[in-house]
């Protein structure tokens, strides 16, 4: 009887040893990987021109679900871009790719690839996804999304990262100012005040369309008078929101549709124009929710570049995407 | 304890629950394996032979946790119910050996049945021209039997100690978590708060059922497995069958 006890005794040991040396501790190395993909770009993203823009400033927070692990830079570093990964106390114990205020800076948080992939699995049983794409929370479906993707996300929100920390991104005020107090009623906004109004959405359509057909004409004059007739209904549309409906879609097209402007352009330097085409540039379709204007503020950064060299320089809050395309086409 | 054990298998191969679920279940992997069925996740229509046959592995999986639990609910009180004990202990048997038999006739109920719709699962897989998953589904079916076989080895250890309807409750329960442990990670996250801690340490304690599941099917079609679950689903069961030794029934 006791050598059985202590066969029995064996096996558990032998069983937590092999669980313990079987676990994985710390940031995997695809995370790292990813991580170290994004900071390749830092130089190329530097080259878009907005002003002190990079990832070696930011520190990026992969959340497992437990816990972040925090990924930075040390760049004062002999050896070109020495990664340190720390880990700490989840910021926040939700799933989100968003920015977070920590040791008195704003910071990258987002789940880990892992984490990510689980998230398609959940969200698409549990339906969540369709929401999620429509409100812009996802740019890519979940046959699409790849370690590019997850680089091309750190960029997004390296981007609000520095958005806050220029005082670009003041969301909070711009909804005080209209009078929007409730965090939660924001996506309701569009789809009450925008979505449920036909002449707005076939006006949102014609200059969405108007946009696209500008950014792929190689004709200089074709170019500006497309963009003229976009803003002439972007005015047109204006003059029928309510200020509440105006604030939100200025936040979404300027805030969010720059940063899906930076991400596109980290996707384009990691895949082929094909696949980057695929991603952002599908044909334009309506629908409910904000991810339209994370679109149409992406196509109208983009115009700008073919249009008004620099823009990125004066990029600002106060100034709108729409206020530098009427420059360039003055 | 062999005695005990062969004699608890004969019991549960007389029992008509095993049929029915079974039954039941080979009519679901049948339904789900004709071209006829239309089976759909977020609006678009699953198609293809592997999108069906991990759409069937994980039914086999919920189906055999189920009956897991019907198989092993029952069992040793009734043994005691019907005095079958006492013939027991004045062969000098002690409860521990006992209920050690008695649970591992569960498992292995349990494991056959699998092996029985995994049976099915592998004609499928011949039938549609993927000869070369049945080799794999051998070792494949292993990893899946640490998972039911927690879940048997769970309820027969409560059902020591429990009143039967308590043991049910929580075996369902227990179940649904562990089966659904990759799902409930990301909605308690989504959740946040109270809500949240409480999910995470429930999660922490309960194995990740689903992802014995998901390593059985990774083997299957030849993707990566990820060891440590099934290490630590095997350090479960050992940490499970702690109970037959640690509670006692207080009628003997």
């Amino acid at each position: 009887m006791k050598a059985w006890k202590i066969i029995y005794a064996a096996m558990g040991i032998f069983l937590a040893a092999g669980s313990i040396v079987t676990g994985k501790y710390g940031l995997s190395e695809k995370n790292i990987t990813i991580y170290r993909e994004a900071l390749a770009l830092d130089e190329t993203m530097r080259e878009l021109g907005f002003e002190n823009f990079s990832l070696k400033t930011v520190k990026v927070r992969f959340y497992n679900g437990n816990c972040d692990y925090v990924a930075s830079v040390d760049t004062s570093a002999d050896e070109e871009n020495h990664i340190f990964i720390k880990k700490e106390k989840a910021q926040l114990d939700v799933f989100a790719g968003t920015t977070v205020e920590a040791d008195g800076q704003w910071q990258v948080l987002l789940p880990t690839y892992e984490q990510f992939s689980g998230l398609f699995d959940a969200l698409g049983t549990l339906d969540s996804y369709e929401q999620g794409m429509q409100e812009g929370s996802f740019a890519f479906s979940e046959s699409e999304y790849s370690e590019s993707s997850h680089v091309a996300t750190i960029w997004h929100e390296a981007f609000h990262a520095w958005q806050a920390e220029n005082g670009i991104e003041d969301v909070e005020e711009l909804m005080a100012q209209a009078g929007v107090d409730d965090e939660n009623t924001r996506e309701d906004i569009i789809v009450k005040e925008v979505d449920s109004d036909r002449e707005l959405r076939e006006l949102f359509t014609e200059e969405m369309l108007l946009l696209t057909e500008a950014y792929q004409t190689k004709q200089p004059e074709k170019k500006k008078e497309l963009v003229v007739k976009a803003l002439e209904i972007a005015e047109k549309r204006e003059e029928k929101l309510t200020s509440e409906a105006k604030a939100m879609e200025y936040f979404l097209e300027n805030y969010e549709g720059s940063a899906r402007y930076v991400e596109s352009m980290a996707y384009r330097e990691l895949e082929n124009e094909t696949a980057w085409k695929t991603a952002y540039l599908s044909e334009f379709e309506y629908r409910n929710g904000s991810e339209k204007y994370y679109k149409l503020g992406m196509m109208k950064c983009m115009l700008l570049d073919q249009i008004y060299d620099g823009w990125q320089e004066k990029y600002s809050g106060k100034t709108g995407l729409d206020e530098f395309l009427k420059d360039a086409v003055r | 304890m062999i005695t005990i054990m062969k004699n608890a298998l004969k019991e549960r191969i007389r029992r008509k629950e095993l049929y029915i679920v079974v039954a039941v279940g080979i009519l679901l992997i049948l339904l789900c394996s004709s071209d006829s069925t239309s089976i759909s996740m977020n609006g678009e229509p699953l198609v293809g032979f592997r999108n069906m046959f991990m759409v069937m592995h994980v039914l086999i999986h919920v189906i055999s946790c189920l009956l897991a639990v019907v198989l092993s609910l029952r069992t040793i009180p009734k043994e005691y119910e019907r005095r079958n004990s006492h013939l027991v202990w004045v062969r000098g048997i002690g409860q521990a050996e006992y209920h050690a038999g008695l649970a591992a006739a569960n498992v292995l109920a349990t494991a056959f049945s699998a092996a029985f719709l995994y049976m099915v699962l592998a004609g499928y897989a011949v039938a549609k021209g993927h000869a070369s998953y049945v080799v794999r589904m051998l070792p494949a079916y292993l990893i899946l039997t640490v998972s039911v076989s927690i879940v048997s080895l769970l309820v027969s250890v409560l059902s020591i100690c429990l009143p039967s309807m308590a043991v049910g409750i929580l075996a369902v329960l227990f179940a649904g978590f562990g089966v659904l442990h990759g799902f409930l990670e990301i909605f308690k996250n989504a959740v946040g708060g109270a809500g949240s801690a409480s999910m995470s340490f429930l999660l922490k304690v309960i194995p990740d059922l689903n992802g014995l599941q998901k390593q059985a099917y990774n083997l299957i079609i030849g993707e990566r497995v990820d060891l440590h679950l099934v290490w630590f689903g095997l350090f479960a069961l050992w940490v499970i069958s702690s109970g037959l030794f640690i509670f006692k029934k207080k009628e003997a």
